[in-house]
């Protein structure tokens, strides 16, 4: 079997753009799924019971149910629900996000956890507010706990949005499957696919890695 | 130290079990059951009349012809499903013996596989909401969103239209689903499984559009150094259109025997 060069380097730039988009939904989903996340962390420590059950199923339904069913029910089974399309952009977005945030709200809950009672209890003692406390003593500290499993997951995000080219979303999976389907090269062209994604997905380790080292050192 | 033991246990069952699973699959692609070759079809299953899944078995022409082919040749067939745009990869490094798809034969397709003697035709429509009028000929298909199954020949025709967006699926229904859902305007589809699926699926918001495209030859796909098993193949499905096993077969899934 003899691997065909030039079919990678002419279909280079097709898996790029698509490679374009995969950063885009991750860098939205991310970013959605983190405000999400926080929010989610912080209602889970409500005084009221309803909203910490909130929270807790909805940790539980988007954790507890794969992600490629979590899409198809928002693009394909939603739309029938309420009488109107979803473009599979929003789709897309939406279904990652909630994902993602369900995993986020558990890295900040493990982060915040992770912070001893006494600097809150100490914070209150000052007179600042539970709010205050939190804002500028607790999630400072957490935060630098928090960096680590959130650059896990914003590697893990990267690569489950291969799953969102099921709804014909092309990222940089679909690309490659498209090109297939028209070139039957699948050795060179998913071996390229995994090479894009292995260099994207370096890239933001290395970024985690200065992170680590610059809050370690401050 | 309950506990451990009691993990230690559940680890050992759990492991025992995936071997045995394990064994029992690898057995199966040994190739031979009762000194009986094995040759294996796949196919992409959300294709009816030619394969369908109902229940945990596949059906359908395609289905019921595989059978016929390798009883007549001595054999016996395997029946597998995968992805439409994998069905070529997959028999070029010899995961399956041979592609019973309603596989259209076409030039791009005979660079890479051969194909045995045509067993069907097919034309491809298009599918449009039941309120759209405006959609009538191949024209028409310019400018629109479309969608069509990944790497099939409406996809191939969709993707030369001037301005049209096209949006490869990979299952039939999803793709029907996006129709109803208004994402595409029209969907490409090949005839007999348009009118199977909007009549046979109840999809009564969906209507077909012939818009008289040329007959397309359908045949078995198998590698192109497999050349015993293409003779051997081509002159069972000789037989079968002989003795009438084919005609029977045709009345059966499509209602006329061509």
């Amino acid at each position: 079997m003899s691997f065909n060069w030039s079919l990678i380097w002419d279909n280079l730039p097709l898996l790029l753009q698509g490679a374009v988009v995969t950063i885009q939904i991750t860098i939205m989903s991310v970013g959605c799924g983190f405000l999400i996340g926080m929010i989610a962390s912080l209602a889970n420590m409500s005084r009221f019971k309803p909203i910490r059950l909130l929270v807790k199923c909805y940790v539980e339904l988007f954790r507890g149910t794969p992600l490629l069913v979590q899409i198809f029910m928002i693009y394909f089974a939603l739309p029938m629900v309420i009488g109107h399309r979803i473009d599979p952009y929003v789709a897309a977005v939406t279904a990652c996000s909630i994902n993602s945030g369900a995993y986020v709200s558990e890295i900040f809950r493990a982060g915040i956890q992770s912070i001893d009672k006494g600097q809150m209890e100490a914070g209150r003692s000052l007179g600042l507010t539970w709010g205050q406390t939190m804002r500028y003593i607790v999630m400072p500290q957490a935060f630098k706990a928090i960096i680590p499993p959130l650059g896990n997951e914003f590697i893990a995000m990267m690569k489950d949005t291969s799953l969102v080219s099921v709804i014909g979303f092309e990222e940089l999976t679909r690309r490659g499957q498209l090109i297939i389907a028209r070139t039957y090269g699948s050795f060179e062209i998913w071996s390229a696919v995994a090479i894009i994604y292995l260099i994207m997905t370096l890239s933001i380790s290395q970024l985690v890695g200065y992170l680590e080292r610059r809050y370690k050192i401050k | 130290m309950k506990w451990k033991k009691g993990a230690a246990l559940l680890l050992g069952a759990m492991l025992t079990v995936g071997l045995i699973a394990g064994c029992g699959n690898s057995a199966d692609n040994g190739g031979k059951t009762d000194g009986k070759k094995v040759i294996t079809f796949a196919a992409e299953t959300t294709y009816p009349p030619f394969e369908y899944a109902e229940g945990d078995k596949y059906k359908g022409f395609d289905v019921d012809l595989s059978n016929a082919l390798a009883k007549e040749m001595g054999a016996e067939a395997k029946f597998v499903s995968m992805g439409f745009d994998a069905l070529i990869p997959a028999l070029q490094g010899k995961q399956i013996d041979a592609i019973a798809s309603g596989l259209v034969i076409t030039k791009e397709r005979e660079e890479k596989i051969a194909f045995t003697d045509p067993y069907y035709e097919v034309s491809l429509m298009m599918v449009v909401r039941k309120d759209e009028n405006n959609i009538k000929s191949e024209a028409d298909i310019a400018g629109k969103t479309v969608a069509a199954q990944i790497g099939t020949t409406g996809a191939m025709l969709a993707k030369e239209k001037p301005g049209t967006t096209v949006k490869e699926f990979d299952s039939i229904p999803n793709m029907l689903q996006d129709l109803q859902n208004g994402n595409v305007q029209i969907v490409m589809l090949d005839e007999p499984v348009a009118r199977y699926y909007i009549q046979k699926m109840n999809m009564d918001d969906l209507k077909v559009v012939d818009i008289g495209l040329q007959h397309h030859k359908v045949a078995i796909g198998l590698r192109k150094d497999d050349k015993q098993l293409l003779a051997d193949m081509n002159k069972a499905l000789a037989k079968l259109k002989e003795n009438g096993e084919y005609d029977k077969l045709t009345k059966k899934w499509f209602g006329t025997s061509k």
